[in-house]
């Protein structure tokens, strides 16, 4: 049995008797994508100043926060609809990842560096964007030493793009996820909101025939992409073990080849060396986007190996054997991309950044 | 000349309606006795007992057990009244189901006992359906369909944690909190012989200072698998209680003023978010501890022995 309560955005509980039962929920926590958070609970009689809905179990322990959106309310019971806190990232912005310091050298030059450019100053003082309430940011693992710098992720030009992608585009870069942790204030006793970049980092060998699987595989995708500017050109190759790099190698090579041309032209404001710089970032940003463009699915009710995968959280990649059958040779390493239970028990555990949604993306 | 008695025992005569007060589990009453509708017979009850579920997994030798739960079934009772006037006491029946209707306030209970000596068994029951099956010469007859909200239980029993002035010692005993036939154990435990976890209902009366209460398990070295604090720096006057209430999931502070009047309040924004909101106890024996320092100041914890059937 778990309950809902709603928070203003200082995090003060609302309404008089403001713990709800739950009659049922459903959540679909994602990696790189945002969470899906749908519950029904005993009628909300006042959801004024609702800024965020807390999901607590039996014990009163919060489980999960989200944005509240606006509730409906029909038949006496009050249906919420819930945003992932990450959207709060989903903003068009002027985004310039040349800025330099007073020395002449790029202020962006780490990874912890550029997330903090792109979640803390870019939303707070840059753009000026006014969130409504206070969150922290935490790129402390993916500091110099943890996560090498690779200049290539970016470009130099500036340009208009959403936040929320290029924070994912790069995730996938580095192989890193942003976290949603909520901690308790000791002063305030209120919740307290932290975005912290995680690594993934640790692999688990499991074998699939375990278990109840749905696999989905989506090969109809770009695997080769051809960057331009001027007299410039370079081909980068998305290979079978997930790597992107210019090295052709046809024991790792995907098919079918489906290529796409990625060309900036040159002009009186562009340099040829920039737009090919630009040009080489969206053709990889293209092969990025497609890693690990599988779906495997894991259902762990009625699973008697469930306990072996039961602990798995987004810092994870599955080895999976027997992701090929005709190939007991090879293993498959996918990142846990989501994990989904209910009120019912229901608990699934999905790997591989293909998109449940798959067929409405765009290529 | 010795004769074969074929009266066995009997639970349709001691079959009997209830209301529970849903806010302090109290039983309702009227001039100081229980409520309870007027029936004059009831068939033998269907829906006794127990169902229990498990999801198995077969095995080529054994089976492999994943998940076992006690399953609650309806309950369908016959009732009848006799007399010329039996319909009106059916609508006098009727009308005392709607009195107690309001599940947020009231729960009915339905009770039964094996014999005069054993105990009484209670399951707290929602009415799904009742339909009336008309007269045949003075009897009139009813059927009622009950849908369980708990499992069935023995007695209600409430734990006692109180200081002594004098030496500061606490002094901790169990006795029944709401019917007859509960132990005296003398200690601070808390004795859960169900399935699974138990909610609690704990309250808190004040003086004191950072209200907190912990249950473990009852072995030497464990710490606590449930605590509740409230916020830092928050205490309790001596005409304050706070209750924590698993039953209702909800945390009520009551501040009894001057004239006696009572005003409750929610301080479900004030427990310690840290910790801990509603405590259950865990099959087994577990112990719980208080910072109750004062004369005046007490922890109660009221809790359900349910059984399986």
């Amino acid at each position: 049995m778990s309950y809902l309560c709603l928070y203003n955005k200082n995090f003060q509980a609302l309404g008089q008797w403001n713990q709800h039962r739950v009659s049922k929920f459903s959540l679909k926590r994602k990696a790189q994508e945002l969470d899906e958070f749908t519950a029904t609970c005993q009628e909300w009689a006042d959801s004024k100043d609702a800024c965020f809905v807390g999901l607590h179990d039996d014990v009163g322990k919060l489980s999960y926060l989200c944005l509240a959106g606006i509730p409906s309310t029909k038949d006496h019971l009050t249906d919420f609809i819930g945003t992932d806190l990450r959207a709060i990232f989903d903003q068009e912005v002027k985004i310039d990842y040349s800025a330099r310091t007073s020395s002449g050298s790029y202020s962006i030059n780490s990874a912890s560096s550029l997330f903090k450019y792109l979640m803390v100053d870019l939303i707070d003082s840059i753009a000026g964007l006014y969130i409504g309430f206070d969150y922290e940011v935490n790129v402390d693992e993916v500091t110099q030493g943890y996560v090498d710098w690779d200049d290539s992720c970016v470009y130099e030009a500036a340009f208009v793009g959403n936040v929320l992608k290029e924070i994912q585009r790069l995730c996938r870069f580095y192989n890193l996820f942003v976290s949603v942790e909520i901690s308790v204030n000791r002063n305030t006793n209120r919740y307290a909101l932290t975005f912290r970049l995680k690594r993934i980092i640790n692999v688990r060998p499991i074998r699939l025939a375990d278990f109840q699987v749905t696999m989905r595989r989506d090969a109809n995708v770009i695997n080769m992409a051809i960057a331009m500017a001027g007299s410039r050109r370079s081909v980068l190759y998305l290979h079978n073990d997930d790597t992107v790099d210019s090295t052709f190698s046809a024991s790792k090579q995907l098919f079918p080849v489906k290529c796409k041309t990625f060309e900036v032209e040159v002009d009186d404001s562009t340099t040829e060396a920039e737009a090919f710089e630009k040009a080489l970032s969206d053709a990889q940003s293209a092969l990025l986007k497609n890693r690990y463009r599988d779906r495997c699915q894991i259902d762990l009710r009625n699973q008697p190996s469930a306990y072996t995968v039961s602990d798995m959280d987004f810092t994870f990649f599955g080895d999976l054997s027997g992701y090929n059958p005709a190939d007991s040779s090879t293993v498959k390493r996918l990142p846990v991309s989501e994990i989904d239970y209910d009120d019912n028990g229901k608990k699934t555990i999905v790997f591989g950044y293909l998109s449940e949604y798959w067929f409405l993306d765009e290529d | 000349m010795n004769y074969i008695t074929y009266d066995g025992d009997s639970i349709t005569d001691t079959l009997k309606f209830d209301v529970i007060n849903q806010e302090d589990r109290s039983i309702v009453k009227s001039s100081g006795i229980p409520v309870s509708p007027s029936i004059d017979f009831i068939e033998p009850p269907e829906g006794f007992g127990f169902q229990q579920g498990i999801d198995v997994v077969t095995g080529d030798t054994i089976d492999y057990v994943l998940k076992q739960t006690v399953q609650k079934r309806r309950i369908t009772l016959t009732l009848h009244w006799e007399g010329q006037d039996a319909f009106a006491r059916y609508k006098d029946f009727a009308d005392w189901l709607a009195l107690y209707f309001d599940l947020e306030q009231y729960r009915l209970r339905l009770s039964y006992q094996l014999d005069s000596m054993g105990e009484r068994r209670y399951v707290e029951v929602s009415v799904v359906d009742l339909s009336l099956k008309g007269r045949e010469l003075l009897d009139v007859e009813a059927v009622i369909i009950l849908q369980p909200l708990t499992p069935f239980y023995e007695e209600g029993v409430s734990v006692f944690t109180v200081a002594q002035t004098s030496t500061g010692k606490k002094y901790n005993y169990t006795y029944p909190y709401v019917y007859g036939g509960g132990s005296v154990e003398g200690v601070d435990y808390i004795m859960n012989r169900y399935l699974k976890q138990i909610p609690l209902r704990i309250v808190l009366k004040g003086p004191m200072s950072n209200p907190s209460v912990a249950i473990r398990e009852d072995e030497d070295g464990s710490s606590a698998y449930g605590e509740i604090r409230m916020a830092e720096g928050y205490s309790l006057a001596s005409n304050e209680t706070l209750i924590f209430d698993a039953f209702n999931n909800r945390i009520t502070k009551t501040t009894t003023l001057s004239g006696g009047t009572v005003v409750s309040e929610d301080a479900f924004d004030d427990v310690d978010k840290s910790h801990q909101s509603f405590l259950y106890a865990k099959p087994g024996r577990s112990r719980f501890s208080a910072p109750v320092e004062d004369s005046e100041a007490y922890c109660k914890i009221y809790y359900v022995r349910y059984v399986l059937s």
